[in-house]
């Protein structure tokens, strides 16, 4: 397995986590994603401005009355990002279940 | 912990969390504010009532005032504030929905279209007093009561299993 298909930042689970659940939707509120994931607010923001730095989160703030949200949104580069890991994941899965079929026969 | 961890099983342990995290999401699609649900039992209580109780120009304004409410609700489902206000932390992006599931729906929404226009008419003649009130009070009682029931089970539908998607594939050990 070529250690270049993984993507070095999704290898992190706290990081995969936040992209998976992001994939699937168009926006998800930052309270929404901390409490799914279990982190602390700070823990999650420092996590989240790694993935803003290589392009695959893209957060925007505003108000709901006056109360501050903010929301995130996986961009193309990231959900690009995570079909190469996951399609990485998934070569080592088949490739260790076909060894394991070979050692059968 | 001693037990040593192989890379196909951290492999394929990655590839289930990225599956359960994306159920949660799908399933945080349900979540809503119960007012929500309330306003549009009441509103169709309202139209379904109103025959016999208002007249045809009340009638006609109540109608638009729903007509109004529905386009709202809409442009505030596309929006994350018009959703934080409705009490959804999530929306589900289009692709994750089966195509078959959308074509059903639009069905679906014509119909209900249709029977509630022929509704409205008909039921001013209906051989009993009353009927559009105990029609709208049924299914706005329902639509109040079991709102999210109906909601989880119109998901389960929803979400394609096609395994079209790019992340979509087979599923890894044991869920």
């Amino acid at each position: 397995m070529d250690p270049a298909d993984f993507d070095t930042v999704l290898l992190d689970p706290t990081r995969l986590s936040i992209v998976s659940l992001l994939v699937s939707v168009e926006w998800a509120e930052f309270g929404w994603v901390r409490e799914s994931v279990g982190m602390s607010p700070s823990a999650l923001s420092k996590q989240v401005s790694t993935l803003e730095s290589r392009g695959y989160v893209e957060v925007k703030k505003g108000y709901v009355g006056k109360r501050p949200r903010t929301w995130l949104a996986l961009t193309t580069a990231g959900r690009a990002a995570l079909e190469r890991h996951v399609a990485a994941l998934r070569r080592i899965v088949e490739e260790s279940q076909r060894a394991a079929e070979r050692r059968d026969t | 912990m001693s037990e040593r961890v192989t890379p196909p099983a951290e492999a394929a342990r990655a590839l289930r969390d990225i599956e359960q995290r994306r159920d949660q999401a799908r399933a945080a699609s349900e979540q809503e504010s119960r007012w929500v649900s309330v306003v549009f039992g009441v509103a169709i209580f309202a139209q379904l009532a109103a025959p016999d109780f208002v007249s045809d120009d009340a009638r006609s304004w109540i109608s638009m005032a729903i007509a109004v409410l529905s386009l709202v609700y809409v442009v505030m489902l596309r929006n994350p504030r018009g959703g934080a206000l409705l009490g959804r932390p999530t929306r589900v992006r289009r692709d994750e929905i089966s195509p078959r599931f959308i074509r059903l729906a639009q069905l679906v929404m014509v119909a209900v279209a249709v029977i509630c226009f022929l509704g409205t008419r008909l039921l001013p003649h209906a051989p009993f007093p009353y009927t559009g009130t105990v029609v709208g009070a049924v299914i706005g009682a329902t639509l109040i009561l079991f709102g999210r029931n109906l909601q989880r089970a119109m998901n389960s539908l929803a979400f394609r299993g096609d395994g079209k998607g790019s992340l979509d594939g087979g599923t890894y050990g044991s869920r």
